[in-house]
Order: C-alpha cells, then structure tokens, then sequence
C-alpha cells in the first residue's frame, strides 16, 4: 500500500524550480519599482513624510494648481469629445452598408495605433498656419490664423487619435444587439430617434464608464500631443512639466515631486477603471449591419451626411494631408541625412529590442504561472504572475523614466546609455499589451493540451517544440509586433533621453515640426509610418508563419 | 486485471473512497450521477489525480508512483483529444513518440490504426477538416496504436465519455466500433456513460459509481438484467 508523504517542508523549493523564470522576472520588475520610487521619494521637495503635503501645494502653488487644472481639464474635454463624435458616427456605420465600410474600419484601428507624432503632424498638415483649412480660407480673403495651438490643438489630436477607437467599440456594442430587438422595433414602429433612446443608447451605455475611464487616462498621459501643439506654459500638463523640469529647468527636486503627483492621480484612475471590469476589445467589431431597419427619414440622412463631413475632417484629411504633403515634395534632401539614418537605425534597434525582451518577460511569467497551475499551486506569485502588468500600467513611461534618470546619474553616464534606458522602459511598458494578449492563448492551451501532454508523455523540449510553439507562435506574433510598432513610434522617454546621437525617427519628427521644417517632417513622416506597419507586418509573418494565415 | 484497492482522495468537502476489480480484456461501464466521482476514478487511474492512501494495481503491478504516460493507459476525453495544429497522422504517431520520430515498425502501427478505425487516405487531415465522430476516430486510432507498441503495450482504454457530443446515430456507431475493437485487439476498456441503457447491450460489466463510492457492481447478462435494473432504480 502506497502512502503519499505529508505535505514537504521544502514545496518553496518545488515552486521554485517550477516557476524561476517567473520569479526573477517578477523580483527584477518588482525591485526595480520599488528603487525608482525610492529615488523619486528621496529627490523630491517633500520626502515620504510629506509626500501628502504634495496635494495640499496644488493648492498653495499656483504654477502646480495651474498644471493640474489645465490636465483635467484637457483630459476631460478630449474624453467627451472624442466620444460625444463617436455615438453618431458609430450609429452611422451600423445602419449604414456602403462600399469600403470595411477600409474605413481598418483606418480606425490605423489611427489609434498611428505613432503620435504622425497624427500630430497630420493635424498640424491640416490646421497648422500653413495647413489646408488657411489655405482654404485666404482663398476668400480671411487672414492666416494660428487657432490652432493651445487647447484647440490638443482636442483636435485627442479627436482624431481616439474618437475612432471609442467608435469602434460602440459599434461592437450596436453589433451585439439581438435580432429580436430589430424585429420588436418594427412590430412596434418605433421611429429613429425612438429606436436611438430606447435600444442604442442603453446597449451602448455600458461600454461607457470602462472606455470614458480607458479614454480619460490616455488623455492625462498624453505627452508628445501636449508638448507639441500645447504652445506654452498655459496649455502644459502634469506629465510635459516633468519632462520640463528636467530638461529645461533641471529642477530635480520639482520633476520628483511632480513625478509623484503624476503617479498618484494615475492610481487613482487605474483603481477606477479596475471597478469597470467589462472588456473593451477593439478588433470584435465586424461592419455588419444585422437586422436594423432600415434608416430612410431625411433628418437621418441629414445626420449621416453630418458625421461623413465630421469622419472627413477629422479623420481622413489629417491622415492622408500627410502623405499628399510627402509625395507633392520636390524636395527629398532630408533622405541624404546622416541623422536620418541613425535615427531609423536607433529605432529599430529600439523596437526589436524592446519586443525582444518584452516577449522574454511575459513568456517567462505566464509559462511559469501555467506551470504552477499544473501542479495545483495557486500562491502569490501564481496571481502576481499575470497582475504585474495592471500595475506597470500605474506609472507613466514618463515617471518611470525620470525615477530612472534620478536612479541612475551618480552611477553611470545617463546619455550615454540612454538607448538602453529607453528600451528597457519601453519593453516594461509593453509588458500589459502583452500579457494580455498571450495570457488567454496559454490558459487555453494549458486546458486544452494538459491532460493530453501528460497522458502521452509529451513534456520538455519536444512539448515546447511540437506542442506549445506552433499553438503559441501566431498570439506571439501579434503581440510581438503590436510591442515592436508602439516601441518604434513612441515618443515619451526619448524625449527625457535623446540627444545628438540617441535620437529616433518620432524625435526627428517633433525636431522638424519644431524648426517649421514642414517639408521635412512630410518625409519622415511618412518613413515613419510605412517601416511601422512593414515592422509590424515582418514580425507577424516571421514570428506567426504560415500559421498566421490559418 | 486492474485492482483498485481501498483508493482513498479528498478534492474539497468531497471524499472519495473506491475499492474494485475489474476483469482484464472486457468493456467495464461506470454509470451514475453528475458529481458522483466517476471522472474522479478514471483520474485516479490515469494519474490525474494523486490518491491520498491505497493503491492500483494492473496485473498485480502497482502503477499508483507512475506518472501518467508510464502507466499502460491510453485516455479519450470527451473533446480536446486532439492537437488542433497537428496532421491526423501526427496526432496518431505522437502517441508512440512524442518526438514525432517514428520507427518504420510504428509507422506501420500508426496506419494499421488509421485502417482499423475506417480513416484511410485522410492522414494529412487537421482536425478543423474532421467532423465530431471523425476526430473521435482519430483519438481511438491512437489509443489502438498504443495498445500495440510491441515496447510499451497500453491495452488499457479509458474513456470518458467520449461520444457525448456526437448525434445519436454515430454514438451507437463509435460504440459498435469499440466493441469490435476491444475484441480484436484485447483491450481493456472502462468507459463513463450518462445514459445507461446504452451500455446495457454493449457492456460486459455495470459499475454504478454513488457519492464518492463503487455502490453496484454486476457483470451483465439478459438474465440478471431486470434485478440490475430494480437495484438503480432503489439507489
């Protein structure tokens, strides 16, 4: 007779070799945190003590009251914005059938993942003093005008990025409404504006505390946006004062400070958001109009009409300004540039880099919490395994960066080893991308295959060879690129790190729009765009193969 | 013969405690009520789940400190038999290497499997390509592979309720394919059913499972069957 010995002395040690990968990337991650606040606590005005003394200055020192205010409330205005325009304009592509529906809705996915620096040169191609809308306007007459920088400027990006996005997931709503509605609503003869209050509105309504607190975030955060078409100290965040006390002021103690206020206000937003826990998921929304009937009044007509002309303006006219201005270009001196090609170098190596080491990360939590599940272990480390990304998700790249800096001086020369700062951050950064792509691909596989493995004795490096990679390969290939694309076109800690000589495509962008070399900036723009997408596509085909197409 | 002797598992507020013998080489059903731990003995004797006392034995063997794949068992579960991303054969093959590298000897198993089961010509089939009873087929062809490996022979079939999801028609075809491969092939077969009326003509022996427990235990014959009838219907 077999008796299973009591429960070891030594099941620490049976988690460890189970799941090490795991446990040192969360340590790494994990102490890493824990030293970039201490430097900023350390550096900052206040000191842990005083840390709360922080929030009594946004009432005492104006300049701070000003900043917060001013990221409130652009935050505020952008989230309405962006989703007041995408209600009609979901509407419309649900009761809408119109050839090149599906394009349109691939050039909503386009703009969100765009690299900022892009759409705001295409709103900048658009409404700048040089922009279409003067050009426009000066043919009757009216003077060139610069309405352009300040809130106006930050409103029309945060539009032209996220309204698409907020639409998308309305329209996923809209698709999910049950045939049986439609066929009600026309037993019942309801009238549009009937069927908009009583079947739309409250189906779409609950997509809306999760997505206004997602939208309300990226705007707080949003930092090439506000740096670029802020246009002075009276239209500066939170997060472009951090980068403005460092760069600028070299204001450690102030950029700490305000570092933490960022912080602080970030978790309370992600402890928010955390309350909404329905899923958003941008790529459910198929362009398929269901049972709705038909929407023939002239008011509806009139409305659709509207929202094309909206769609027109603040979508498609930035986005394509671009490009029309890159190829109407005679002059291509700016592809002879030395800094060009270094900043196209810098940014790939970033971006692979960064996927790289990303992917090494999140592979090396989820397969060590799945091999935890196995074993019927669900500890700490099981749960902090796949919850490390929500809290990565708290700090700001920009906050991370200068805890980072502060962190790092009095050791080694920050410049110096800026690139590899930034592709650290920028790996960290898309860590809860990641995991929250591939976590559900292993925990299906783990269902799936587990019982299966075991049985037939399937384990080691032929699981991992014929097993796990090939059911893995293509979620791994689309998260890889997803983190190579963000990482390639973001402009955040660049800004806290780049120089002469680490300097990538999207700061060679903003350094154009900067110095008004519009022509320039059409150019790299446009590179800019296209080896995003080829990256994206090269990794999705390297990674995924053939499997991708299945 | 496999011995089930004073098996004891606690898995929450439930406790299990099985005690049997099932004959070698003859289709053994387990019947009873969803929760009554029927799962929970295949488990046990896949190596699923750890007992926390007795043992199993096969052949007056104990197998209980053997992992899974050691154990001279093959497992159909009711789906996920198959990896979705593997040929038809490969999923076969993997039974007998999980290297995928094949003697020509098991090469020969594998497609004297895939002819067994009524498969021929579909090898390079991925399961998306096959229907329900098809890729049931395909698990059982694997299974029949196994309990041919002149090295590691695996003449024991657990099945758990592997056909539930089928329509009836094919169900009472994959049954009737079962007979005759256990009876070809010698195996050993024990198989949960929710229905047990289906077993009655297909079967050579009724398990009824209660409450964590072996409550009935009968061979079947025409003879017996009605007082094994009155005997569910108390229960």
């Amino acid at each position: 007779m077999r008796v299973v010995p009591p429960k070891s002395y030594f099941q620490w040690y049976k988690n460890w070799q189970l799941a090490w990968p795991g446990y040192l990337t969360l340590g790494f991650i994990g102490l890493l945190a824990v030293a970039v606040l201490s430097a900023l606590f350390s550096q900052s005005d206040h000191g842990i003590i005083g840390f709360f003394t922080l929030f009594i200055d946004i009432i005492s020192d104006e300049y701070i009251r000003h900043i917060t205010y001013f990221s409130f409330l652009q935050a505020s205005l952008s989230t309405l914005a962006a989703i007041i325009i995408a209600i009609p304009v979901a509407r419309f592509l649900y009761r809408r059938q119109f050839w090149g529906k599906q394009y349109l809705l691939k050039i909503f996915i386009l703009a969100f993942i765009m690299p900022t620096m892009v759409s705001v040169f295409g709103i900048i191609a658009v409404h700048g003093r040089q922009g279409i809308f003067n050009d426009f306007f000066t043919l009757f007459g009216f003077e060139r005008s610069t309405y352009l920088y300040g809130l106006t400027g930050i409103l029309l990006a945060h539009i032209f990025i996220n309204m698409p996005f907020s639409a998308r997931i309305f329209l996923n709503e809209l698709e999910n409404i049950p045939p049986e509605y439609w066929r009600l609503s026309k037993q019942l003869g309801l009238s549009e504006w009937q069927i908009f209050t009583r079947i739309e509105w409250p189906i779409m309504r609950l997509s809306l505390p999760s997505l206004a607190s997602l939208l309300f975030i990226l705007h707080f955060t949003s930092f090439a946006t506000v740096l670029t078409l802020g246009g002075g100290p009276s239209a500066t965040t939170l997060e472009v004062a951090i980068y403005q006390s460092l760069k600028f002021d070299f204001d450690l103690p102030k950029g700490a400070s305000l570092a933490l206020l960022q912080l602080s206000f970030c978790l309370i937003f992600t402890l928010f958001l955390h309350r909404f826990s329905n899923q958003i998921n941008l790529l459910n929304a198929l362009g398929k109009g269901g049972m709705r009937p038909k929407a023939s009044s002239k008011t509806s007509y009139l409305a659709d009409a509207l929202v094309i002309l909206i769609l027109f303006i603040a979508l498609i006219l930035p986005l394509s300004s671009t490009f029309i201005k890159a190829f109407a270009q005679t002059d291509f001196s700016v592809l002879m540039s030395a800094t060009l090609w270094l900043s196209i170098k810098n940014s790939f190596i970033l971006a692979l880099c960064a996927a790289s080491l990303a992917s090494i990360f999140t592979l090396s939590l989820l397969l060590s919490k799945r091999a935890l599940k196995d074993h019927g272990i669900q500890n700490v480390g099981y749960h902090m395994f796949s919850s490390i990304g929500n809290v990565i998700l708290i700090v700001p790249s920009l906050v991370f960066g200068m805890g980072l800096f502060l962190l790092l001086r009095n050791y080694i020369n920050i410049f110096t080893y800026g690139l590899h700062i930034i592709l650290f951050i920028n790996a960290l950064m898309a860590l809860p991308y990641m995991l929250k792509t591939l976590s559900p691909a292993i925990d299906s596989m783990a269902e799936r295959h587990q019982k299966l493995c075991l049985s037939l004795g399937i384990k080691g490096i032929n699981r991992t060879r014929i097993i796990d990679w090939p059911t893995l390969r293509q979620p791994l290939s689309r998260a890889a690129a997803l983190a190579a694309t963000i990482s390639f076109g973001d402009f955040g800690v660049i800004a806290l790190f780049g120089n002469d000589h680490t300097i990538t495509l999207p700061m060679l962008l903003y350094q154009s729009i900067g110095a008004y070399r519009s022509a320039d900036g059409a150019v790299i723009a446009c590179i800019l765009v296209i080896l995003a997408f080829g990256l994206y596509a090269a990794i999705e085909r390297l990674i995924g193969g053939k499997y991708v197409k299945n | 013969m496999l011995k089930i002797d004073n098996v004891k598992l606690n898995l929450g507020e439930m406790n299990f405690d099985f005690n049997l013998n099932c004959k070698a080489q003859q289709i053994h059903a387990l019947v009873g009520r969803s929760g009554s731990g029927k799962s929970t003995l295949l488990n046990l004797i896949a190596g699923f789940e750890t007992p926390a006392q007795g043992d199993i034995l096969w052949n007056e063997t104990s197998i209980s400190s053997h992992e899974p794949h050691q154990r001279p068992i093959t497992s159909l579960f009711q789906e996920h038999n198959l990896f979705a991303h593997l040929s038809m054969f490969d999923n076969i093959a993997i039974g007998l290497n999980p290297s995928l590298k094949l003697s020509s000897q098991q090469t020969q198993l594998v497609n004297n499997a895939i002819t067994s089961v009524g498969l021929t010509g579909m090898q390079a089939k991925k399961p998306k390509d096959l229907s329900g009873g098809e890729a049931q087929r395909v698990a059982l062809a694997r299974a029949l592979a196994r309990a041919q490996d002149p090295q590691n022979p695996r003449p024991l079939l657990l099945l758990d309720e592997p056909f539930s999801a089928l329509d009836p028609e094919t169900r009472l075809e994959m049954r009737g394919l079962i007979a005759k491969i256990q009876k070809d092939f010698k195996l050993t077969v024990l198989i949960i059913s929710h229905n047990p009326t289906e077993m009655l003509d297909f079967a050579d022996e009724i398990i009824l499972i209660d409450n964590g427990t072996v409550a009935i235990q009968h061979e079947l014959s025409e003879d017996n069957l009605p007082a094994i009838l009155d005997e569910f219907i108390n229960i």
